[in-house]
């Protein structure tokens, strides 16, 4: 293990890796403090940029933008009242009653200390764990590889979103959508309707920016977004070290949060924005005086914010042994890596340890680094978040048209981007997974090849293999999910309370 | 709402049969390389159905995305729109660094931003385009209109 840290701190510590890391940090941070415009529209945003990239560079990049976005996010949920991203939506609750009653450079002294150390705490759980699970991936054949893939579009689809129904579909669709051309196993070109450009089939950089990012700046060109915010109040340092030192003055929340955080990112499809609503309830649970949150106590800021930059080492977790996305951010991290080459999964923790616990690296200096950023900076952010948003749109929209544009230098990769909007904006209008769909994309071609193996080496019998029948079980149980979660609560309703029957 | 993604969902079971369709049929794809496309189309069908069955049975549907923008500072949804889309049609017109730079100065104008703000981004955006993506990083970004002969 010795070998592989010092291994990754050779690639973490090379000048490439450091400013790349800085500039995704400061890009993540800004696309932070814009309110809507959350860590998946970053990585659609950037994921075009790191094509041709080394990969620790490339991943180091995307990773460090996506860590610090809700970081960022942090800045308007407490000044303004407004989320910079879903997960930011938690520190409102007590954040901004703090700053209106003159504590706001207070509450972002906390969130700021407390999103530092809850990343720093998820890249430890990273660590800690990747040396156990190494030993278990590499025991795992294609079956198995298969049914993992399987279960993290199922996962991803049917826990991640309200309706399972409508995660599956998404799942179904990106499977179907990267089955246009070259066959990878016979090498017939699929679906390509005597059109070259589908001759290397539908490409990931248009079909995620036209999912993420153009239905986001839609949004802000409809004036999606509140205009009516005005700048804040000025802050001051000294609340803010106060803030921070509020913080450390409370170890046991920090680290109870942030393994809440953890934990919920390791699950898959279910962390997101779940986990600083776990850590904010499991806060007030545990609190001496629970009326008290939602006025503004430090604690209902502590808590979300370090399970926000916790869960992310948590997300990472599956998505580096297993290929499954811990969150909807990493859906779109596993088409990252595939663009640089590699492909997350078994194979992957088996032989590039060093890039995983690099990673790691890269998360822990992300969050320190976001932290000073924040502090320095803040006030110039807050002035970034009051844009019109009808100014940033188009601003937005020229950043697609160039980055749709690099991935290839296809001017028909602008048109596609365009055309897949049209798509994302129907799926973010129904409530349609969007990372379900990008899921399914990126991971097809594994499916379809381990699927393939299987058939060969074992016929149908491969689902009997104990490993299989255990994932199958997996899979069933994400697929019921539903019904059990009702089941069980309807069996709390009926038993809980003081012990008693209902009729 | 509930029109609207009946709509989709059989836009996405026209998609899906129509592609196995012309795999089967018009390419005579042979099962092999059809049969992974038939196994996720089949799925994602079946699961279109309950969802469509679901929606059937349920008297009315909440929506379950994001909710529209309601603020409209100035022209119309569809204005909006265009406008954002009038991208397109202008970098392929007059090339990419000066169709982003005319459609983020007449973008902003129509917003109701002021020339000076206007003049700034655009010449931004050309900064960006042509200095840092063309110069700089080396990407080839049209700089002729695509019609322009080559």
């Amino acid at each position: 293990m010795l070998d592989v840290i010092s291994q990754a701190l050779g690639l973490f510590l090379s000048a490439n890796v450091l400013w790349l890391s800085v500039i995704g940090v400061l890009i993540g941070l800004v696309l932070g403090v814009l309110p809507g415009l959350g860590g998946l529209t970053a990585l659609a945003l950037l994921l075009p940029f790191v094509y041709g990239m080394e990969p620790m560079a490339g991943l180091a990049f995307l990773l460090a933008a996506h860590a610090v976005v809700y970081t960022g996010g942090a800045l308007t949920a407490i000044v303004l009242g407004i989320p910079g991203s879903a997960p930011n939506a938690a520190t409102v609750i007590d954040g901004y009653p703090m700053s209106r009653n003159g504590r706001g450079g207070e509450a972002l002294g906390a969130a700021f200390a407390a999103s530092g150390l809850g990343g720093l705490l998820g890249m430890i759980a990273l660590v800690a764990l990747l040396p156990f699970l190494q030993p278990v991936v590499m025991h795992i054949g294609s079956p198995e590889t298969f049914l993992f893939a399987v279960m993290g579009i199922i996962y991803v689809g049917a826990l991640g979103e309200r309706s399972m129904a409508r995660g599956l579909i998404a799942g179904g669709l990106g499977v179907f959508l990267a089955l246009f051309g070259y066959d990878r196993l016979a090498g017939v070109p699929r679906f390509w309707l005597g059109f070259d450009y589908l001759l290397d089939g539908v490409r990931l950089i248009p079909l995620v920016l036209g999912l993420f990012a153009i239905p986001e700046v839609l949004h802000l060109a409809l004036g999606g977004r509140d205009t009516s915010v005005n700048g804040g109040r000025a802050i001051g340092f000294a609340p803010i070290l106060s803030g921070m030192r509020e913080t450390l003055l409370r170890p046991y929340l920090l680290l109870k949060s942030s393994l809440i955080g953890v934990f919920i990112g390791i699950v898959p499809g279910v962390g997101g924005d779940t986990a600083p609503f776990v850590a904010y309830a499991s806060a007030k649970q545990g609190a001496r005086d629970p009326k008290a949150y939602g006025q503004g106590v430090i604690e209902g800021v502590i808590a979300p914010e370090s399970s926000n930059n916790a869960k992310e080492g948590g997300a990472l977790v599956t998505t580096l042994a297993l290929g499954i996305p811990g969150s909807a951010g990493m859906s779109v991290l596993i088409g990252g890596f595939l663009l640089l080459g590699l492909e997350p999964g078994p194979d992957f923790l088996a032989n590039h340890m060093d890039l995983a616990v690099g990673l790691a690296l890269v998360l822990a200096f992300a969050n320190l680094i976001a932290v000073a950023f924040m502090i320095a900076a803040s006030p110039l952010l807050l002035k970034v978040a009051n844009l019109r948003p009808q100014m940033l749109a188009p601003v937005l929209g020229v950043l697609i048209v160039l980055g749709a544009y690099a991935y290839r230098n296809d001017p028909l990769d602008v048109v596609a981007t365009f055309v897949i909007g049209v798509l994302g904006c129907a799926m973010k209008t129904l409530g349609y997974s969007r990372p379900a769909l990008v899921l399914g994309f990126v991971m097809a071609p594994l499916i379809e090849t381990y699927l393939h193996i299987s058939l060969q080496a074992y016929g149908a019998s491969f689902l009997l293999r104990p490993g299989a029948l255990l994932l199958l079980g997996l899979i069933i149980m994400g697929l019921t999910w539903g019904r059990l979660q009702r089941f069980f609560l309807a069996a709390a309703a009926r038993y809980g309370g003081n012990g008693d029957a209902k009729r | 709402m509930r029109s609207g993604e009946i709509a989709f969902l059989g836009a996405v079971a026209a998609f899906l049969v129509g592609f196995c369709a012309l795999g089967l049929f018009h390419y005579d794809y042979s099962l092999s390389l059809m049969r992974f496309p038939l196994l996720a189309a089949g799925f994602t069908l079946l699961v279109v159905a309950v969802q469509l069955v679901t929606l059937s049975r349920s008297a009315c549907e909440v929506p379950q995305g994001n909710q529209r923008a309601t603020v409209l500072p100035r022209g119309s949804r569809f204005t909006q729109v265009a406008g954002l889309l009038s991208v397109l049609p202008l970098v392929f017109l007059c090339g990419f660094p000066a169709g982003l730079a005319l459609y983020l100065f007449g973008y902003l104008k129509v917003a109701g931003e002021s020339w000076t703000v206007s003049l700034a981004v655009a010449v931004a955006s050309l900064l960006l385009s042509y200095g840092l993506f063309i110069q700089v990083i080396g990407v080839p970004l049209p700089i002729w209109p695509a019609w322009w002969p080559a």
